[in-house]
């Protein structure tokens, strides 16, 4: 009956986030932030399931139960299979120095599933996860004056530009125990970009006709990320321990083509390349990645974390627009948090039933446009809601963050964000495949 | 245990019931944040192309069976010396109708002029003689140039044409003879063998005065027997026009007239390379009138002396050898350009051939003509500006396209 129950519920949040998620395919709810406009829109960071809400990644510490794809390293040290798989919701109330707008976005998050061969010693993973996103809305409004004179007659104009899509890598992975608190993991993945961008020009003479455009950029490539954690248990007490893990993603270029179809009322015509353009083949060139932190594991209760990442996204490539990889700066990101476990107290509590995190990252960001680089501060707030007869979860988190800035009339963003992570790990999840 | 786990979920279901719907209650309001730096996706250009190649050409287009017979004769200083002879055939009695044309009823014809389509003076008196034609002829066969043989010595009648709108005129002589055994023949085939036997009238200016546009619609045959009277319509009209002397037209204008004696005929390039953009919002094609000319070379002319106003033009696309009837009535390239006053322009609106034809561009064989206001038996002539004009006056392409770096220019 709790089963069922469970099952139930689970269900039911499941579908209020799938009706969410089918308001998004209108286009009055799929635009995000304005800075996704630029290259290959932007980064994503791999987080961990048991991470979300705690401002950082998670490579440096990984949590029962949950899957930890922040790190391949984590991969060694399962004992149960585990699946997840989330969205997210985020509101962008964003200014600049005229004007105001809202953007709502719902995005799917990572899908992942790890296999424990051999029992906390050798681990396989699978899993599809955004690298970077692009959704985004905007307005162009022009007014133009057509002949002169007496005659002169004035056109106003309204360009909407907007575009959704990004890469993703589709990774296999495998992780193992190299000493008994070292471990060490290696994923890699193909990489799909997709990047549709949609061009719309409204004008205010009914004698003009609506002008509709759509660039489609994709390409594949390969991705390569390595990662290694290491345990030093007992360092103030018995029962602490302290996490060091860090991951390294190689570069990565992704074979690319761009084509644009027009629609010219009775055909859509499909340029595919032209000279000086910006269609055609192209390559796109993702930046490494080094991410490293540390957890202190007071006890199994209470965990303080801080993480950092490095892009040199200075060394972006992005063939179909040189001039976007002028904006492109070098991407700092720090983080700090707390995890507290109350429900392994076996309280009877509800409030001692959920996991809670709390935490705060400051990225610098990958842009810097007008000499302004476009940083983002975000505070994190995460529950986790255990199954009541299973180890498997639903992770809630809450993000409010700030990103850019008003100055040289760049945007400025109040986000507001929910992610949702469905953590299974029991039914036919909850046995190891080999021992 | 497990029962307060449950509880957290239910209250995890109540949290997410709550709090999404406020997110998603701040729903999109997605505005020109941003667009400072994402404008050069595409932005609206507005582009003028040159139109070259303007020639013109010259056609004897079909005269009959149309809305208006404008005989008269005027002497235009700038298109010549232009007299047209108008041919008329009044209609008679069906073979089953009872009507019946008396041996001694008055026969005359009740012409309606529509005064504002006057070509000449209108104030002046145009005078006009009937004569009975020497040959058969049939209204949808005759062409403007072709020559009426007139039996100069068989008048039917005469009428003058001042400012009046409606004029009545009695016919006489063997002519109305023939005509009532005509109207009265009890022949099956009656109609048949009046449209291949009789003649019937040319009507011919006698001064030089004017065009006088009657109107076949709302003229009648009036038959005045003793005890009723009898309207009939008109079975058959048409025009045959003669034009002498006319003036050399400045180098850069090129004459047309709605009787097709001069179209225009101009090729167009509409392909992207050509056009700037593959993503076209509206494409205008704009012909500038020498207005400057057409009323110097009117003023000359003694009296209140006006052409025949025009407010439209049409555009076609044909291939030479389907000429005349390409044009006319033809199949126009969208609606027809309304005549613009404050400029002296015609702009037509051929964004839809633009996107039609844009990849592979305009068929070799094919051509643009450009015909002032229809043929419908008026006279209106006019001169248009060719490539050779000044700026402000070359005949052009507006092209408002939406263009990014991917455009062909």
């Amino acid at each position: 009956m709790i089963r069922l129950k469970f099952f139930i519920i689970t269900t039911a949040l499941l579908g209020l986030f799938t009706n969410v998620q089918a308001q998004s395919s209108d286009d009055k709810a799929r635009s995000g932030s304005v800075y996704s406009n630029l290259g290959a829109g932007l980064p994503l960071d791999y987080v961990s399931s048991g991470a979300e809400g705690s401002g950082v990644p998670g490579v440096s510490y990984q949590e029962p139960y949950t899957s930890g794809y922040s790190n391949p390293a984590h991969w060694g040290n399962s004992n149960v299979t585990t699946a997840s798989g989330g969205v997210s919701l985020q509101n962008y109330n964003a200014t600049d120095n005229s004007s105001e707008s809202i953007n709502t976005v719902v995005t799917p998050n990572q899908l992942n599933l790890q296999i424990p061969l051999l029992r906390n010693r050798l681990g396989v993973s699978a899993g599809m996860n955004p690298v970077t996103r692009s959704n985004f809305r905007t307005f162009t409004n022009g007014t133009h004056y057509l002949g002169s004179g007496a005659e002169q007659d004035t056109l106003y104009s309204s360009i909407q530009n907007s575009g959704n899509g990004g890469i993703n890598a589709l990774e296999l992975g495998v992780g193992f125990r190299l000493t008994d608190n070292i471990f060490l993991g290696y994923a890699g993945s193909l990489l799909f970009s997709s990047v549709e961008n949609n061009l719309s020009a409204f004008f205010s003479d009914d004698d003009y006709q609506q002008v509709e455009y759509t660039q489609r950029t994709s390409g594949k490539g390969f991705g390569n990320r390595f990662g290694a954690h290491v345990r030093i248990p007992r360092l103030f007490g018995e029962r602490d321990r302290l996490n060091l893990g860090g991951t390294f993603n190689l570069p990565a270029n992704i074979d690319a083509s761009r084509v644009q179809e027009s629609n010219t009322g009775s055909d859509v015509i499909t340029i595919e390349d032209r000279g000086d353009s910006e269609l055609g083949s192209g390559n796109i060139r993702l930046p490494m990645t080094v991410s490293s932190g540390l957890t202190y594991e007071a006890s199994p209760y209470v965990a303080f974390s801080t993480e950092g990442l490095y892009q040199p996204w200075s060394d972006f490539e992005y063939s179909f627009d040189r001039e976007q990889e002028q904006l492109m700066d070098d991407r700092y990101k720090i983080g700090f948090g707390i995890r507290y476990f109350p429900f392994l107290f076996d309280s009877e509590q509800i409030l001692s039933k959920l996991k809670y995190r709390l935490g705060v990252s400051y990225d610098t960001g990958h842009l810097k446009i007008e000499d302004q680089k476009i940083e983002t501060l975000m505070f994190s707030l995460g529950l986790g809601f255990l199954s009541p007869n299973s180890n498997s979860s639903v992770d809630i988190s809450f993000q409010y963050g700030i990103r850019g800035t008003t100055a040289e009339n760049l945007v400025k963003e109040n986000i507001w964000g929910m992610k949702l992570s469905l953590n299974l790990a029991e039914l036919m999840f909850n046995r190891p495949r080999l021992q | 245990m497990e029962n307060a786990r449950l509880s957290a979920w239910k209250g995890l279901t109540i949290l997410s019931l709550l709090v999404l719907p406020v997110l998603l209650s701040s729903c999109e309001d997605p505005g020109s944040v941003g667009s400072s730096f994402t404008q050069n996706d595409g932005e609206v250009s507005i582009d003028t192309v040159q139109v070259e190649g303007i020639e013109s050409e010259q056609l004897n287009s079909y005269s009959g069976q149309l809305p208006f017979l404008s005989p008269g004769r005027f002497d235009d200083p700038l298109f010549g010396e232009v007299e047209i002879i108008s041919l008329l055939r009044p209609s008679i009695a069906s073979a089953t109708s009872e009507d019946e044309m008396e041996e001694d009823a008055n026969m005359k014809l009740r012409l309606f002029v529509n005064n504002d389509l006057t070509y000449g003076d209108s104030t002046a008196s145009a005078t006009y003689d009937l004569f009975e034609l020497d040959q058969t002829w049939r209204g949808g066969e005759w062409k403007l140039s072709d020559e009426p043989t007139i039996m100069e010595n068989a008048q039917v009648g005469s009428f003058s044409v001042d400012e009046e709108d409606s004029i009545d005129v009695t016919l006489e002589g063997d002519w109305v003879d023939e005509y009532r055994e005509f109207f009265n023949s009890e022949e099956t085939d009656k109609d048949s063998l009046y449209r291949a036997q009789f003649p019937g009238l040319a009507v011919v200016p006698s001064n030089a005065a004017k065009l006088s546009p009657i109107d076949m619609d709302s003229s009648r045959v009036i038959i005045e027997n003793e005890e009723d009277t009898l309207e009939y319509t008109f079975r058959d009209g048409a025009n045959s026009l003669t034009r002498e002397n006319e003036a050399d037209v400045p180098g850069d204008t090129r004459t047309v007239h709605n009787t097709l004696e001069e179209v225009l005929s101009f090729e167009m390039d509409l392909t992207e390379e050509n056009i700037g953009s593959l993503d076209v919002s509206r494409v205008e094609l704009v012909f500038y009138e020498d207005n400057e000319t057409l009323s110097n070379t009117i003023s000359e002319v003694s009296g209140p002396a006006q052409r025949t106003p025009y407010d439209a033009a049409s555009l076609f696309l044909a291939e030479p050898g389907d000429l005349p009837s390409a044009v006319d009535p033809g199949d126009p390239l969208g609606d027809e350009a309304e005549y613009r006053e404050s400029d002296h322009s015609f702009r037509f609106n051929i964004t839809e051939i633009v996107k039609q034809n844009m990849v592979d561009g305009i068929p070799e064989d094919q051509q643009f003509y450009l015909r002032l206001q229809s043929n419908d038996g008026t006279l209106r002539s006019s001169l248009f500006h060719t490539e050779d004009a000044p700026e402000g006056k070359k005949p052009i392409l507006i092209v408002t396209s939406v263009k990014n770096e991917n455009s062909s220019n």
